[in-house]
């Protein structure tokens, strides 16, 4: 109209060129991220892809030596009965297990199990994320060699996650890729399913490890052949598979003949400082790694978040650290009584909680303890041994009782000289020496009494009347600890916060102020091999060859120059297929190594067993309970919830609904 | 409005070219204001032709009149209501112009143009640059407080520097920001305004979503439009304003703690509980008199001590707030200049501010300078420039000492009788460190020092008559260096025993924004007016972080600070790196079409793409229509004595919340995870931390506008209403996904708020004379925002009690329970039913039913229910006075103050009303009774208040007399800020929002305003 057609072409070729002049480079709304933090850019990388294999590791390190963990793999079972200060005790006794509880905040009641479904999913997806980009890489930034390596360990560790989540729930889903989409909806894979894919996952694993051999805590060869017996074994108890069985058996075999393990003559070596790092010690086929640099101990943070978006820690029991993000194994503080709040003996045995306190004053003089005084750990009180887990060991014939636990308390070795040189020793105690608290695990004699008066104080299997002498339990089979009314004084020394301590897992290297251990946990050791071949010749009809592996288990754990072989009735147990006489072996061998409860579950022994040895549990056990709840975050967000098993579903576990 | 005149004074140009050399009579005179004031740059035009002219420097004009007996002159200038004088025989004709106070025909700066007030369709609210500058302020936004309908604003802090809240319209989003988008001169600029108040020539907020539509998917919370002053012709004359002003900054309210009289009550108190408690819970069975207060209060002197507890109660203790605060003072300077010739025009100015917040150190040093060119290649081709450069050097103090003076007991010793600090003052409360030590010199120290660069080119040509293109390019540079040191025996790091902490953040920000429009203008047989954009924009922003951080030994490393890094221990240094770019190309169109000056359309498009977004999912469309009505020009009303506008608006738009960050489509993975094989060989590894979801988009909000513009009386009442609605959906919220899924929540599109307000503002000129005028401002809004509906249709979402989201309640709110008072003695059997005893805080149980739980807690909504304000000015003479009335009324607060209160614990308390046996009436619990898990209950305040937000008293000399000394005008004012607040807490303003730290301060203000 107005415009002269010339003037308005030459108007939109100006127009139309600067339009184009930004959009011609088609990338311009592609994402451009280069702060190196994506899958994209991280795991092309040499030192990306050794991170993420790595990474995939640490995920064990919220089940091996850690409270949490211990509470659903060692509470609730015949060997263990409730410490004082135990924070899963409604998990433990069985008495309020439910989905809510799962996810409850409340520290003291928390079974952590929504954090461990979710842990244990966060490890299988960045296991199946390691799987993906190291198949991927680029041969010039990963050998071949390197690259069956690291296959190799991420299935055997994404098996080894996915048995503690099938023994821990039942079937579960199998996530064989990196998730990369959103949905709500969820399955479960039956239980033969996930035994098939994890032996699966280990052969293919043991052919990729063909040439791995050293042991460096990576899944090598011969932990994951280890692994593979175990899992062969539980398949072959869970579905009574004799083939299961005689695999097991023979891979134990392979596992003992070639892996270069070999047994300590003393027993007491296997858990001493000097071998507590996994590398170093004979008898551990595969371990965790607890770094003594404690910030090297850390775990990945939790993917929940919080209502501020920010991520959420996981529980301080997975965690075991502080806000410095720090972390460490917390096992030899499980086991432990309160001998450092025991009256009158305070002071003269004193825990040094700070590194500066290596020294302790008596009666105004000043004794130097040493570098490192911290002889007992600290009592967090949380697990006390049965009766039955104390009976099970002959202590004149088997080195396993007196390596395994303490019963007897020493005055610091500076003031025992003290003592010992005429140094007034504190009141009630005048004859003080060496000895402070002595705990026996039968009931004491009036000889034994006599004994301790006035030199140490004294606690017995059972009530003898005696006001100085303190009652450990109730009963004398020792399924019920007696109840401490305070937690000083008089009152706390009762046998839920002063009792036989596991000493397995001391650890006198340890960081002091943190409670925060650096031993590392050994999850396969070489006598669970003897273990497994004893249990599977057993369960397949060779009972000459289990006794022969108990037997060579038992040899290896003799007091030097004592018989410590099967005696008539064991060997009878085993012809007869009485799986008790593994569960007590296993006990003796494996007590407070994260194995109890799975094992009383697979060999169906769980309830009749607990009912027997930890009367409070007892009470509370029903059947349901071989399976642990689903957590109820799971539940709430799945859009395919069904009431019960259905292929197309999702389901509550029986009994918990 | 600076602008207009600068294109009118273009047309001018042209239309003088075109009146040469023509024959008749020639006119002359002087064209000037009501006052007498010369009008420099009116235009006159000879009626029905193109000839015409502008008046000079002394609003003096010539005009050459062909046909004098026909002709008539038509006078105008912008701001002033046009002339008309028929010729007739006269040779000399002067003429006053009448100032237009409708201001219809003022422009009104809107997205990519102007238009003229009487055209707006939609709801948009200046404030003008004399209002500006009235407030003492670092950051111009402010002085829109109380002045604009529906503008929420509250100062963050006192702290220096601190910058404004401000929301418009209520809030929408909930994980999204509700702040408006800032642009200076076009291009967006954020919410810290470091540009001096009298470089701004006006303030546009862009309400409805018809106006914000086509700002796309940054527009749904509001558009604000700040615009420079540029330079102008003005006959070759240069102007200069001098403005400046000081301030005297002290706190509004302190907080009050125990006295020492208090201190011991309670300690006594506690005492006393302890005992009743032991004798069987005997309650109110003790006298006070049984524990005086030496008998409570020790008085052996124990080292470092000199002085016993007792001995500090009978001297009367410490006031720390009073130790730790002093007064502020704020200098603040600004130099303009401008001019300009009819082809060039400038503006230059320079800007020193020295601000100090309530602590010392406490300080923010800003250097501005600004330059704006405009320059006229030919009469159809314009390019100009506009250049600022900030500079700020800002001094921080570490807030939490705030939190460790409230710990503070009055019975307390700061310092030995020598002078030295003593390290942990108080024998009541032996593990708090003394706040001063934060304050020795060298022990904190937080600086950042920031350069910015912002500005643009742009170029003007007119292709045709009518046709306009316009391209800018933008560009804002911003680089920062943040440094802080604080040392071992700064209270943070004394008390948990670590070493002396560094840290050090260097961050470069870049963005341009190149934008291209086509603007054309018609008018149809004078019947139909239309305006036509179109127009293209490409956004970048490039934002690169590194910081490094870590702890030292138990070192005071003074002068080193955090400018040697070398200093953190080996192996504890902590990297952190950022990289984050967004790229964003839009699209977007208008149409203003206006029949008979009567019906209004107006209607708009943007469509947005942008990068953060996944692939197919890129580009949203923003749509928009208003209609209006202008009733006062159809012939039943045209001829209204009473009645001289009346319009109808009505509109509807969609405007986007560009809350998607960066890479959130992308999977990120998270910290550095170690793990050590074989003998020390660690491996750092980094795993996913979240589930990037491709599908995320923005936000949208779309809002229905009905407005009413009118003014009565010659204009003597003017008022504008509006009344709203508006709906968000899309609303960004974490969706849970069950962990077999490993993420266990993915940020995704779900939920949904409404809004719906009215807002007014009110216009009086009660008194209209030469030497004095009254007017008074009213400015009202109501907002009411609701949640809808919540990610995949859960009813709430409580897991966060301060942040609580329910379906129907308010967007922002609390959810906590309610106190009643407390328990008292006659009530011991009740309280036991809900295991409390009498003292205890009494949570009321809405449903009766005896046992505390979700069903008996409460929606605390932290927006307020209105936010009115009046200004009043009067002027009389050369001296004005001016008060602005503001209120905030129905708003809940948090109240830290409250919960400062700890009954069972060591530290120092804040002096509130506890229950005592004798006291039973009292609102917090008796001393000694742990009630940690009640107390959130008497955290919750109704914050309502009252200001008298500024008084200001200014006398401005009279014309005649600055004139001879050479200047233009010559203003002094005081003016008193924020001195009279009324609310029910005592002692704090309410305006902090709950905080105890960095109080607001009020001001004392001296200023001047010179101009030659």
């Amino acid at each position: 109209m107005f415009l002269m057609k010339t003037k308005f072409k030459y108007i939109i070729t100006v127009f139309a060129m600067l339009t184009l002049a930004n959009i011609s480079c088609t990338d311009f709304l592609e994402e451009d991220n280069r702060a190196g933090t994506t899958e994209g850019t991280k795991y092309i990388t040499r030192s990306g892809i050794d991170g993420l294999v790595a990474a995939s590791y640490s995920y064990l390190r919220g089940w091996y030596g850690k409270e949490a963990a211990f509470g659903l793999s060692e509470g609730g079972t015949d060997t263990w009965l409730t410490g004082y200060d135990n924070r899963q005790k409604v998990l433990i006794d069985y008495s309020g297990i439910t989905p809510e509880v799962a996810t409850s905040s409340r520290e003291t009641m928390n079974a952590c199990f929504d954090e461990y479904w979710e842990l244990f999913y966060t490890a299988v997806n960045t296991c199946n994320t390691g799987l993906k980009f190291v198949s991927e890489a680029a041969s010039d930034i990963l050998s071949d060699d390197q690259r069956d390596a690291y296959l190799g360990e991420l299935k055997s560790l994404r098996a080894f996650y996915y048995w503690h989540l099938v023994e821990t729930w039942g079937p579960v889903q199998i996530n064989t890729a990196p998730v990369d989409n959103i949905s709500t909806l969820a399955y479960r894979d039956s239980e033969e399913d996930v035994y098939a894919f994890m032996l699966n996952d280990l052969s293919e694993a043991i052919v990729h490890l063909a040439n791995r051999t050293a042991k460096t805590g990576r899944f090598n060869l011969w932990a994951a052949k280890a692994l593979q017996a175990r899992i062969l074994l539980y398949k072959g108890c869970k579905f009574n598979d004799v083939q299961a069985y005689t695999q097991a058996a023979e891979v134990a075999e392979e596992v003992i003949a070639g892996s270069g393990n070999s047994f300590y003559d003393n027993y007491a070596d296997l858990w001493s400082g000097s071998y507590e790092d996994g590398i170093n010690n004979s008898e551990v086929i595969w371990f965790v790694e607890y770094s003594n640099v404690l910030e090297n101990n850390i775990m990945p943070v939790r993917l929940k978040l919080d209502e501020d978006a920010e991520q959420m820690r996981w529980s301080q029991m997975m965690l075991r650290n502080s806000a410095n993000a720090i972390g460490g194994n917390a096992s030899h503080l499980m086991f432990v009584g309160v001998w450092n709040l025991v009256p009158g003996l305070t002071g003269i045995m004193i825990r040094t909680d700070t590194e500066q306190r290596k020294s302790l004053r008596y009666l105004d003089v000043t004794y130097n303890l040493g570098t490192s005084y911290q002889p007992y750990s600290k009592g967090f009180t949380r697990y006390v041994p049965s009766g039955y887990l104390l009976d099970l060991y002959n202590a004149l014939t088997d080195q396993r009782y007196q390596a395994s636990f303490r019963d007897v308390y020493y005055v610091a070795p500076s003031l025992s000289t003290a003592f010992a040189n005429g140094i007034a020793p504190p009141a009630g105690f005048e004859n003080l020496r060496d000895t402070a608290i002595y705990l026996s695990k039968t009931t004491v004699t009036s000889d034994q009494i006599a004994r301790a008066a006035n030199r140490y104080m004294l606690f017995s299997r059972t009530d003898v009347g005696e006001p100085t002498v303190y009652p450990l339990y109730q009963d004398n089979d020792g399924t019920r600890p007696t109840i401490a009314t305070g937690t000083s004084g008089d009152n706390n020394l009762r046998g839920n916060r002063m009792f036989i301590q596991l000493k397995k897992f001391d650890d006198l290297t340890g960081s002091i102020i943190r409670d925060l251990g650096s031993r590392d946990a050994f999850v396969i050791r070489l006598s669970e091999m003897y273990l497994i071949a004893a249990e599977a010749y057993m369960m397949s009809g060779q009972p000459a060859m289990a006794v022969q592996r108990l037997n060579d288990l038992r040899n290896a754990r003799a007091v030097p120059g004592q018989s410590n072989v099967l005696d008539a009735a064991e060997e009878a147990q085993v012809s007869a297929q009485n799986i008790d006489v593994i569960l007590d072996e296993r006990a003796r061998e494996l007590c407070g190594e994260q194995h109890r409860w799975f094992d009383l579950k697979r060999t169906g022994k769980l309830i009749e067993r607990v009912t027997m040895y930890n009367q409070v549990a007892g009470e509370n056990i029903q059947g349901f309970h071989v399976l642990r709840p689903i957590p109820q975050p799971q539940l709430d967000a799945i859009t395919n919830k069904t009431s019960g098993p259905d292929a197309e579903g999702f389901w509550q576990n029986e009994g918990y609904n | 409005m600076l602008l207009c005149r600068f294109l009118a004074f273009l047309a001018l140009i042209m239309l003088t070219a075109t009146a040469m050399a023509q024959n008749g009579r020639t006119i002359t005179g002087r064209v000037a204001d009501s006052n007498g004031e010369p009008l420099p740059g009116a235009n006159v035009v000879i009626q029905g032709t193109n000839t015409g002219i502008v008046t000079d420097a002394n609003g003096k004009y010539e005009i050459t009149v062909e046909n004098p007996d026909q002709a008539v002159l038509e006078f105008s200038f912008v701001g002033f209501l046009t002339e008309q004088v028929s010729v007739g025989s006269e040779s000399v004709i002067d003429m006053v112009l009448a100032e237009d106070v409708t201001t219809l025909d003022e422009l009104v700066v809107i997205g990519y143009g102007t238009v003229k007030k009487r055209d707006l369709t939609g709801s948009v609210s200046s404030i003008k640059s004399s209002e500006i500058t009235k407030t003492a302020s670092n950051n111009a936004l402010q002085s829109m407080q109380g002045k604009i309908a529906g503008l929420d604003i509250t100062k963050v802090s006192g702290e220096s520097g601190a910058g404004v809240n401000i929301s418009l319209r209520g809030v929408r989003s909930v994980n999204a920001s509700n702040a408006p988008l800032f642009l200076v001169d076009g291009i967006e600029y954020g919410s810290t305004l470091d540009i001096n108040a009298s470089d701004i020539e006006s303030i546009e907020v862009l309400k409805d979503a018809s106006s914000t539509a086509i700002y796309g998917t940054r527009g749904a919370n509001g558009v604000i439009i700040i615009t420079t002053k540029r330079g102008r012709a003005a006959a070759d004359k240069l102007k200069v304003a001098f403005n400046t002003y000081l301030s005297v900054n002290s706190p509004t309210n302190l907080p009050k703690l125990m006295s020492v009289e208090e201190d011991y009550l309670f300690l006594a108190e506690r005492e006393r509980f302890d005992d009743e408690e032991s004798a069987g819970d005997a309650w109110g069975t003790t006298n006070l008199a049984d524990y005086p207060a030496n008998e409570v209060l020790s008085t052996e002197i124990s080292s470092p001590y000199e002085k016993s507890v007792y001995d500090i109660y009978t001297e009367g203790g410490v006031d720390w707030f009073d130790m730790i605060l002093r007064n502020g003072l704020t200098q603040n300077y600004e130099l303009s200049l401008s001019g300009g010739t009819e082809r060039t025009a400038f503006s230059v100015s320079l800007g020193f501010m020295d601000e100090e917040g309530l602590l010392r150190n406490d300080n923010l040093k800003r250097y501005n300078g600004r330059i704006n060119l405009d320059h006229n290649i030919r009469q159809n081709l314009k390019v100009g420039v506009s250049l600022l450069y900030t500079h700020r050097d800002w001094d921080r103090r570490d807030d939490g000492v705030y939190g460790q003076l409230i710990k503070m007991h009055a019975l307390a010793q700061p310092y030995l009788a020598d002078g030295t600090i003593l390290d942990r003052p108080s024998q009541l409360a032996i593990s708090h460190t003394n706040p001063l030590l934060n304050e020795v010199e060298g022990y904190y120290v937080n600086n950042t020092l920031s350069n910015r660069l912002f500005g643009n080119i742009y170029l003007d040509w007119e292709l045709v008559k009518g046709l306009r293109f316009r391209t800018i390019y933008g560009i804002d540079q911003n680089s920062s260096r943040m440094g802080e040191y604080e040392d071992f025996m700064c209270t943070g790091n004394y008390q948990s025993g670590r070493g002396s902490y560094f840290e050090v953040e260097n961050r470069q920000a870049l963005s341009y924004t190149w934008e291209n429009t086509l603007n054309y203008t018609t008018n149809l047989n004078g019947v139909h007016d239309i305006q036509l954009l179109a127009g293209q924009s490409a956004y970048q922003n490039i934002n690169e972080t590194h910081s490094t951080m870590g702890f030292g030994l138990q070192d005071h490393y003074g002068k080193n600070s955090f400018y040697d890094l070398q200093n953190i221990l080996p192996g504890g240094r902590t990297l952190d790196d950022i990289y984050v770019k967004s790229n964003m190309l839009s699209y977007f169109g208008r149409v203003n079409y206006k029949l008979h000056n009567k019906y209004l359309l107006t209607a708009s498009m943007r469509a947005d793409g942008s990068s953060v977004l996944a692939e197919g999912n890129k580009w949203g469309y923003f749509p928009s229509v208003a209609a209006a009505w202008v009733l006062s020009e159809e012939s039943f009303l045209n001829s209204s004595p009473l009645i001289d506008n009346l319009k109808l608006r009505l509109s509807w738009g969609k405007a986007g919340n560009s809350s998607v960050n960066p890479y959130q489509t992308l999977t990120i993975l998270g910290d550095n995870i170690p793990y050590t094989f074989g003998v020390n060989e660690l491996y750092i590894g980094l795993v996913p931390s979240n589930l990037g979801n491709p599908d995320v988009t923005w936000e949208t909000t779309s809002t229905y506008d009905v407005g009413l513009d009118v003014s009565i009386l010659n204009s003597r009442i003017s008022a504008t209403f509006d009344f709203y609605y508006s709906q968000t959906n899309d609303l960004l919220l974490f969706k849970g996904l069950p962990p077999t899924s490993v993420y266990p929540q993915v940020l995704a599109n779900v939920g949904e708020t409404e809004n719906i307000g009215f807002e007014t503002s009110v216009n009086l000129r009660i008194i209209e004379k030469k030497d004095l005028r009254w007017q008074t401002d009213f400015a009202f809004s109501t907002n009411r925002d609701r949640i809808v509906s919540l990610a995949s249709g859960e009813s709430r979402d409580i897991s966060n009690p301060e942040k609580a989201l329910v379906v129907g309640e308010p967007v922002n709110s609390f959810y906590n329970y309610e106190a009643d008072g407390c328990w008292s003695i006659g009530e011991a059997e009740t309280a036991a039913l809900y295991n409390r005893i009498p003292g205890d805080i009494k949570i009321f149980d809405a449903d009766k039913d005896n046992i505390l739980n979700d069903a008996d807690k409460r929606i605390y909504n932290k927006s307020p229910k209105f936010i009115f304000s009046m200004n009043n000015s009067i002027q009389f003479k050369q001296i004005s006075l001016s008060a602005l009335v503001f209120a905030r009324v129905g708003q809940w607060i948090q109240y830290d103050y409250n919960t400062a209160y700890k009954p069972t614990e060591q530290d120092g308390s804040p002096a509130i009303d506890f229950w005592t046996p004798e006291n039973q009436g009292a609102r917090f619990p008796r001393p000694g009774i742990a009630s940690q898990n009640d107390m959130p209950a008497l955290a919750f305040e109704n914050a309502s208040f009252l200001k008298i937000k500024e008084v200001t008293l200014a006398y401005s000399l009279p014309a005649t007399l600055v004139n001879k000394i050479g200047m233009n005008n010559l203003r002094i004012y005081a003016s008193l800020q924020n001195y009279f607040t009324f609310s029910n807490l005592d002692n704090y303003d309410p305006e902090r929002g709950g905080e105890i730290s960095n109080p607001l301060s009020k001001q004392m203000v001296f200023g001047l305003n010179v101009e030659f």
